[in-house]
């Protein structure tokens, strides 16, 4: 009587039968979600025509990300204030505004840049303005990178000019924080 | 007896490891480009003297204008022919005769200078477009009869945040 034994075999086609292990083969796949920090500080000399914009050295961000959805949001801690350095508390704090101009890098989905207005966003939303993707925004290794820039309005001629001294610096400080949708 | 070894089963899984989200922090600072200036056009001559042979009592001799975006900055004035330092003469052109007088310095209406190398009062941050000031002599008659002819002085104005 013969006998026969079956095999439901998977994935492999075997030739003959003689002899079969099970061999576990695990993959993993790390999370990327992050921004940095590529180059350059925002600083900002104020000087010129009443009224004028002054833009702040350029600060290029890298965004990386391998989730198709995420959102990265720039939060002042002055709420959109540069205020004066110690010693100069009387000071009067000065208004600010934040641009990101897109740099390099693309993703398949949308990106929704909420700082793409040339004349900058303001940072006292409590939200905090954003940089998000709808569809697919999986980036390249290489990620998406802009360029962010601080604006300033001068006063105008019939208003008081901010105030200059020597030591006197005003700053603030933004956190860039990503998170996936 | 041949023997095949094959792979029978395949047993495949992924997972997904999370790691943190990366964040960063971007320091923003500016510092304000320093302005104080004084400009002011060559004031005319003028009389002094009215119909009377009086010495006119007040004269408004000119105004100027200061920028500063330094929060407490004050003004200086010096004479060439001072005698104190609240009076200054006027010289008669080759000669030795001096006609005295007193003057002030005005933001609007209030007198902010009105003494020779003594700081006026503190002044605050002007607009881009300045402050004005005007500059006013004072004359007393005492019924002296002055020679015709230019009478000068020479001022200097300084603008200061010491």
């Amino acid at each position: 009587m013969k006998k026969s034994v079956i095999l439901f075999l998977v994935a492999v086609v075997a030739i003959g039968a003689a002899f079969g292990q099970a061999l576990p083969v695990t993959g993993t796949v790390t999370q990327v979600l992050e921004t940095s920090l590529v180059s350059g500080a925002l600083n900002l000399t104020l000087a010129g025509a009443a009224g004028a914009t002054v833009p702040s050295s350029g600060a290029v961000i890298k965004i990386r990300s391998n989730r198709p959805q995420w959102t990265v949001t720039f939060l002042s801690s002055n709420d959109g204030f540069l205020n004066p350095t110690e010693g100069f508390t009387n000071a009067s704090a000065i208004a600010y505004k934040l641009r990101a101009t897109w740099l390099s890098g693309t993703v398949s989905g949308t990106i929704i840049n909420g700082l793409v207005d040339a004349a900058g966003v303001t940072l006292s939303d409590v939200a905090g303005p954003s940089i998000s993707t709808t569809g697919n925004g999986k980036t390249s290794a290489d990620g998406l990178s802009y360029t962010l820039n601080a604006l300033v309005v001068l006063p105008a001629s019939d208003v008081a000019m901010f105030e200059a001294n020597a030591g006197l610096t005003y700053t603030d400080t933004i956190t860039v924080t990503i998170a996936a949708n | 007896m041949k023997k095949y070894f094959v792979i029978a089963l395949l047993l495949i899984s992924l997972s997904v490891l999370h790691s943190e989200d990366k964040n960063s922090v971007l320091q923003v600072v500016a510092r304000v480009s320093p302005l104080l200036s004084l400009s002011m056009g060559t004031p005319e001559a003028f009389d002094i003297i009215d119909s009377n042979n009086n010495l006119i009592s007040t004269r408004m001799v000119g105004n100027f204008s200061v920028v500063s975006n330094y929060k407490a900055w004050k003004m200086l004035v010096d004479s060439t022919y001072k005698t104190s330092a609240s009076i200054g003469r006027l010289k008669l052109d080759d000669s030795e005769t001096y006609i005295p007088y007193t003057f002030a310095i005005k933001a609007g209406e209030i007198t902010i200078l009105s003494e020779f190398n003594i700081a006026s009062l503190i002044q605050p941050i002007t607009t881009a477009a300045g402050a004005s000031y005007s500059l006013h002599f004072y004359f007393s008659d005492d019924d002296t009869i002055w020679p015709q002819g230019i009478y000068r002085d020479t001022l200097v104005l300084t603008v200061t945040t010491d």
